[in-house]
């Protein structure tokens, strides 16, 4: 390792430079790569002044990540039983060919809906809709990813109230709200970076969090909220602001409907009732509100917090109330709707859902129950995203035709309502990503066919018939436009090649797509080909786009809705839901409170949770990583380890009903009395692979905790509950030592 | 909508396109000469004060890299985990 301002510094020419964008997490800063020798050797911040500084140690040390001595570099296909450890190398042919056949013969026995694909185009990035192509061309609607979890869920819940998902104006905001959201120097860090300019310049920052985070210690004003409690506190908000009429009355009254609905559901929570829910004092709630509401423009930017609760679609509707009632939606400073980029062709359109038949729709696991962001859910927004965006399906976030990710599981393991037999995951280590670890490893384990796509041996590799390697960002081109979420399109340069036989997303679907026959509706052979056809509006192929543009900026409307009205059934702001009230659901957002406590259980879960060093299950591998964060840390109040019996350092048990997870303790003062946060997706890749130890999963992947019945899963989408769930802690015994 | 806040709106929205377009030439690489002076200006705007710089960060600013071949022989080298094909 070199330090660029001392010592060791390599002395060859000047460095190539490449503009790229980091997917090592889900944020997608715009870096500066630097190239040796075909190697890049670093990256650093971008030198363009609005990227400034937008770096954490995950883009700084992706070069080390992606030479990792045991990277896959080659096909490889499973010897002997499932989950047995044992591989041979075979080429990308000879995988395709039989990976092909198999699926040909699932879909012969069982239906084009036993095949199933998990995936994060957060991390794989070049799909480019070739997936859902497929799929949709196949049959299959059985499509999911952790965006279920994490911001495509909110997009969709977003939809129904408005018609789209908002980008918050950092830039002209006065008052920004972070509901349980903590963004730092080296996690979110544009998003970091945002906030704390806008606190320079003076704007106002309110933080929801039962943690004392690094953001609360920023914040104006902090209220320590009971974790889970995000749809009460914002009953709470909009009772001060109806009662002291701090709405926004015109826009009530022209653009929203059901606001006298949602106005008497509010009213059943007075602030003392509030206050009992949340743990918060009255005056506090009302200050906060107030706060809000007159101190705008102001924004409540998407939380992975209120994602992830029980209550989780009501909370994020009442984010979109109280954006709308306060006039904050489509104002500069406010929440803007950026819609898709008019001259660049988005992924949606590329996906063909319109190819897929109602019946195969209908028959999208999870959408009877918990159809928020399946087919059925989205049904009734078609005509609306036609009228106002100008396609029928826009799917926002990848997050807007999801099946629901238990029921998918359940179908694997169980064959309820029908079979899964064909799975595919994708930069997506599946077992460890969603809840009830122990039935995504049977629902794998029950397969015909799995077939991973990955960097490293996961913890989901290992039970694949096929681990096919994967490329990384830093070997492709990419076009990101944040799957619909902004207009702005950016441009990522390809770097490096790929080591081995890596190859991406997209090569793979087409490739899977010609062996079935399907190539003629895969016209472009390659991802530039993909791209030249989606920038052929501006005049340019693909080369020439991204040697002009490291960003393109459309015209940004702002109060579009006067000319064009929400893309919702009656074109304004459904305050009360007529897309939910068809699905069966009330319309109103409400609180459903816990279930009656369990004395075994007597503390709370705060999950779901990354840490500076990780993003979701992967990153364990780099070595200057994992030398800063070693091993997984439960965090707890100083009383509550004490009641437990444990000290900092301990190594402690941490259970549910669903199972348990190890993890080290460590006593924060920033954690409140009775919660205790376990930190997401960890294995560790150093140890034994194979079923019997999953490289430590076993052991550590806070999945085996996550409870998944009904009464833990929000109503309309059918996700877990990840904060605030009931459990307890003891000392691990010495028969338990990891 | 008071007369007051629609001028306030107003003036907001102007500042606002007037931000996208400062993205916009900021977002070139072939610029013309008022992308170039619209960046500068940007980059003015966006400037942090002296010694308020929130960004600054050990790690960060170390500027750490990797010399071509240290990661040669870093991928080279012997598999960290449990041995594989």
């Amino acid at each position: 390792m070199y330090l660029h301002n001392g010592r060791h510094m390599h002395e060859a020419t000047a460095p190539q430079e490449k503009s790229v964008i980091c997917a090592s997490c889900d944020i997608g800063c715009q870096l500066t790569a630097e190239v040796r020798d075909g190697r890049v050797t670093r990256v650093r911040a971008s030198n363009n002044p609005l990227m400034r500084d937008n770096i954490c140690m995950k883009g700084i040390y992706a070069p080390k990540s992606f030479a990792h001595p045991d990277r896959v570099r080659y096909p490889l296909r499973r010897v002997g039983a499932r989950g047995g450890g044992q591989w041979e190398r075979v080429t990308w042919d000879a995988a395709l060919d039989d990976i092909a056949a198999r699926l040909q013969r699932v879909i012969a026995t069982h239906g084009p809906e036993a095949m199933a694909v998990a995936t994060s185009q957060w991390n794989t990035s070049t799909e480019t809709g070739a997936g859902r192509r497929l799929m949709n061309l196949l049959g299959s609607p059985n499509w999911i990813s952790g965006v279920a979890l994490c911001a495509g869920n909110t997009a969709a819940v977003n939809r129904m109230v408005y018609g789209w998902f908002p980008q918050p104006d950092y830039s002209a905001t006065r008052c920004i709200v972070l509901f349980g959201h903590n963004p730092k120097r080296h996690s979110w860090t544009p998003i970091y970076n945002a906030i704390r300019r806008a606190q320079e310049r003076g704007a106002t920052l309110i933080v929801l969090d039962p943690r004392r985070s690094e953001s609360a210690e920023r914040a104006d004003l902090w209220l320590p909220l009971r974790a889970g409690s995000d749809a009460a506190m914002c009953l709470g908000w909009l009772k001060v602001i109806f009662d002291e009429q701090l709405y926004d009355a015109a826009f009530v009254r022209d653009w929203t409907v059901g606001f006298d609905d949602l106005r008497r559901r509010v009213d059943e929570y007075p602030l003392e009732r509030v206050a009992a829910l949340t743990g918060v004092a009255p005056e506090q709630i009302r200050a906060a509100a107030r706060l809000y509401a007159t101190h705008g423009p102001s924004v409540i930017p998407w939380t992975p917090i209120t994602d992830q609760q029980r209550n989780s679609t009501s909370a994020i509707r009442l984010h979109c109330a109280l954006r709308a009632v306060t006039g904050n939606l489509y104002v500069p400073g406010g929440e803007l709707f950026h819609g898709l980029s008019p001259d660049i062709v988005p992924e949606t359109d590329l996906e063909l859902h319109e190819q897929l038949s109602e019946a195969q729709k209908a028959k999208q696991l999870g959408c009877d129950n918990h159809p928020a962001f399946t087919y059925r859910g989205m049904a009734a927004l078609t005509e609306p995203t036609r009228r106002v965006w100008g396609r029928p399906y826009v799917n926002l976030l990848m997050g807007s035709y999801m099946a629901n990710p238990s029921a998918v599981f359940r179908a694997m393991a169980d064959g309820v309502p029908y079979p899964v037999k064909a799975f595919f995951s994708l930069g997506n280590n599946t077992l460890l990503g969603f809840a009830d670890m122990r039935t995504i490893y049977r629902g794998i384990m029950n397969q015909d066919l799995v077939v991973v796509h990955e960097h490293m041996m996961t913890p989901t590799a290992q039970l694949a018939d096929y681990v096919l390697p994967g490329d990384s960002w830093l070997e492709r081109p990419q076009l990101h436009d944040a799957w619909g979420w902004t207009a702005i399109v950016r441009v990522s340069e390809q770097a490096m090649q790929p080591p081995g036989e890596c190859r991406g997303v997209y090569d793979f679907w087409r490739s899977l797509a010609v062996r079935m026959g399907l190539g003629a509706h895969f016209p472009w052979p390659n991802l530039e080909a993909v791209y030249d056809h989606r920038v052929r509006a501006t005049g340019m192929r693909y080369r020439d786009f991204e040697a002009t543009y490291e960003w393109y900026v459309p015209t940004i409307a702002y109060r579009k809705y006067e000319r064009t009205g929400f893309a919702t059934p009656s074109g304004k702001v459904e305050l009360a839901s007529s897309v939910l009230a068809a699905l069966g659901f009330d319309p109103l957002p409400y609180f459903r409170e816990d279930p009656p406590a369990d004395p075994d259980y007597p503390l709370q879960l705060f999950m779901g949770v990354r840490e500076d060093e990780y993003f979701q299950t992967g990153h364990r591998h780099i070595p200057e990583l994992r030398q800063r964060r070693p091993e997984p840390e439960l965090f707890l109040h100083a009383d509550d380890a004490r009641d437990c019996g444990l000290a900092h350092g301990d190594w402690a048990v941490v259970e549910t009903p669903t199972g348990r997870v190890k993890g080290k303790v460590a006593i924060r003062p920033d954690m409140p009395r009775r919660l205790v946060r376990v930190p997401h997706g960890w294995w560790k890749p150093e140890l034994p692979q194979g079923a019997e130890h999953l490289s430590g999963a076993w052991e550590f992947a806070d999945a085996q905790i996550t409870r998944d019945d009904e009464d833990y899963r929000d109503r309309e989408q059918g996700i877990p509950h990840l904060k605030g769930l009931p459990c307890r802690v003891r000392p691990l015994a010495a028969a338990e030592a990891p | 909508m008071s007369a007051t806040a629609d001028r306030d709106y107003r003036r907001r929205a102007r500042f606002g396109r007037f931000a996208f377009r400062l993205v916009r030439s900021a977002g070139r690489k072939r610029q013309t000469w008022l992308d170039r002076l619209l960046t500068r200006l940007l980059r003015r705007a966006t400037n942090p004060k002296p010694g308020a710089d929130f960004m600054r960060d050990e790690l960060v600013d170390a500027g750490i890299g990797f010399d071509p071949d240290e990661l040669a022989r870093y991928e080279q080298s012997e598999p960290r985990g449990p041995a594989r094909p």
